[in-house]
């Protein structure tokens, strides 16, 4: 297909073009590019680390914020946990976000906790009727609560459950529907998941709803043993760009961002990658904007 | 076999991943069955359920040992060694679990831990203190930034009547041993030296992105309290009178405003807790 200027994609989101997520080691580097620089558009930013209000880390964000679009990207949600939703971590994130006006704010399918303990993990769910209800009605709760709607993400398992009735993009496909709220295609993950669960990657890709994607995820992972982890630590792998490119076919122009969190090499290596992922959605989609603030 | 509900799998595979030892352990020592997990969980030729169980068990220490303790506390690290570190902190996470969403707050309790913490032999006196202080230079960093007091912004005319209200991102820090001096042969990667006795109150503080600590004066500790009740320029001078001849306690009391101004440790009294966050560098 051919998108000339795509400036809201198919999920009728914003098309921010092609990110990397914002680090501690590249700040300085950040603070330096000019506004509509052509090599990154946006930066994702993990939620919370500047939820402390004030302070150096905040302030970064919202200078970064004043040049390019930003998007909050939480860990610590724990959306599919049966503890009680963590209300203070709630009204902290829609603080921040009311703070820097992210143009999503997004996190994980997963649980982190049980009984007031976090294991800062994101843990996978079995995928039945009861989860489904239980997350659906959370995610209203919290999209109630922040005022916006949620964009959530398949993550990487290493376990999948015996009671689970429907696979996971069945799963995430009802909920975003059921919840009304948009997803995080994680090419990566999916490319993991499918490995370490044996089950068909463009399956995947194929099962989710077009018009509820708002943003993908490309990142590395690494193989341990006879399973793949998700550890984003090196380039994208070809399988994952193999993937991704199958995704921006079904899916057309989607804000896209790649996660690079341990062993975080220098900027211009980033980069790079953001450039290989432009130059595969646009062999595919044509000529794209470089973003909303460019 | 019948399905768990969400809450009780949640609460089963939970406990197992946050387990001190791997998951076959765990369950060993618990006297439980392998179908314990088996029955929920799937396993293949390539790796059974209780070992894809176990990935999430070692990567729950792994994650908060080295994303969390060692980036938080590296001095305390430098002087205890890989092992016993690797030791204390499965410990640490055992005995004070993160009860926080946000993993910036799951090594805060670790000061008071190695107060506590066995055995001793493994432990210097003065480890809680060290501990303190680098967990006071990490609060510190992302602590409230408050518009600092210039020179330029002090009436000289008014000036008993200042109020030296202090920056919200400091702490203060009591040791028994010169600690700051194990930080610092840590940071320069030296080996720790065994620190002098002595009493002293570490002042920690941000100045724009820098975090930075000093060794208060003994004059300077004892203000600092006085500082934070409320103090006027005025009111500093009387308080150096005391001790001090009228002309010697007003330069010194120019000489202690001068410094706290240069630290960037004075807040302009302008700027209520409620103004946005400014820019000070």
């Amino acid at each position: 297909m051919t998108a000339s200027s795509p400036k809201r994609n198919a999920a009728n989101v914003p098309f921010l073009g092609f990110g990397i997520g914002l680090r501690t080691v590249h700040y300085d580097e950040i603070r330096e590019l000019p506004a509509g620089t052509t090599e990154i558009d946006w930066f994702e930013a993990i939620s919370e680390n500047f939820m402390r209000p004030g302070g150096h880390p905040r302030r970064v964000l919202k200078e970064i914020g004043d040049k390019f679009d930003l998007v909050l990207h939480g860990v610590s949600m724990s959306i599919g946990a049966v503890d009680p939703l963590n209300q203070e971590y709630l009204q902290t994130l829609k603080a921040l976000a009311k703070d820097v006006r992210p143009a999503w704010v997004s996190d994980h399918l997963c649980w982190s906790g049980n009984g007031g303990k976090y294991a800062h993990d994101l843990l996978p769910l079995p995928y039945t009727e009861e989860a489904l209800d239980h997350v659906a009605a959370r995610m209203t709760q919290v999209q109630d609560t922040l005022g916006r709607r949620m964009v959530i993400e398949n993550v990487s398992s290493y376990m999948a459950f015996s009671q689970s009735t429907m696979n996971e993009w069945e799963f995430l496909s009802e909920l975003a529907s059921r919840a009304d709220c948009l997803l995080l295609l994680d090419v990566n993950n999916i490319f993991v998941s499918a490995h370490n669960h044996n089950f068909d990657a463009l399956a995947f890709v194929k099962g989710v709803p077009v018009d509820r994607v708002a943003q993908i995820h490309v990142a590395g992972h690494r193989k341990r043993g006879d399973l793949l982890l998700d550890t984003h630590d090196h380039a994208v792998p070809e399988g994952v760009w193999d993937l991704y490119a199958a995704a921006i076919k079904r899916l057309g122009p989607v804000s896209t961002l790649v996660e690079w969190d341990a062993d975080i090499p220098p900027l211009p290596e980033v980069i790079a990658q953001v450039a290989r992922a432009r130059s595969i959605a646009e062999e595919i989609c044509g000529p794209l904007p470089a973003g909303m603030n460019a | 076999m019948s399905p768990l509900s969400l809450a009780d799998l949640q609460s089963r595979l939970f406990s197992l991943i946050v387990a001190r030892q791997t998951v076959p352990q765990e369950l060993k020592a618990r006297g439980l069955p392998l179908e314990y997990v088996t029955d929920h969980v799937q396993g293949d030729d390539r790796l059974d359920a209780v070992g894809r169980l176990d990935i999430y068990n070692g990567m729950y220490f792994f994650r908060l040992l080295e994303d969390v303790l060692e980036a938080d506390y590296p001095a305390v690290k430098g002087v205890l060694g890989d092992d016993a570190f690797g030791a204390m902190g499965a410990a640490y996470f055992e005995a004070c679990p993160s009860e926080k969403p946000s993993a910036r707050y799951a090594s805060e309790r670790l000061p008071g831990f190695l107060s506590e913490w066995c055995p001793l032999h493994q432990k210097p006196l003065w480890l809680p203190a060290l501990a303190a202080l680098e967990w006071a230079r990490v609060d510190a960093f992302d602590d409230v930034d408050d518009l600092p007091l210039a020179m330029t912004d002090i009436d000289l005319e008014k000036l008993p009547a200042l109020h030296l209200l202090t920056v919200r991102a400091h702490r203060t820090v009591a040791a028994s041993h010169a600690i700051a001096d194990v930080w610092r042969a840590v940071e320069d990667g030296e080996d720790a030296p065994v620190p002098e006795a002595r009493l002293n109150t570490l002042l920690v503080w941000r100045q724009g992105a820098m975090v930075y600590h000093r060794e208060l004066s003994q004059g300077e500790a004892d203000l600092w309290p006085k500082l934070q009740g409320g103090l006027t320029f005025g009111d500093l001078c009387e308080h150096l009178g005391q001790a001090l001849a009228d002309e010697e306690a007003a330069q010194r009391a120019v000489q202690l405003l001068t410094g706290w101004i240069n630290d960037g440790l004075l807040r302009a009294t302008t700027v209520s807790p409620s103004t946005p966050p400014q820019t000070t560098e």
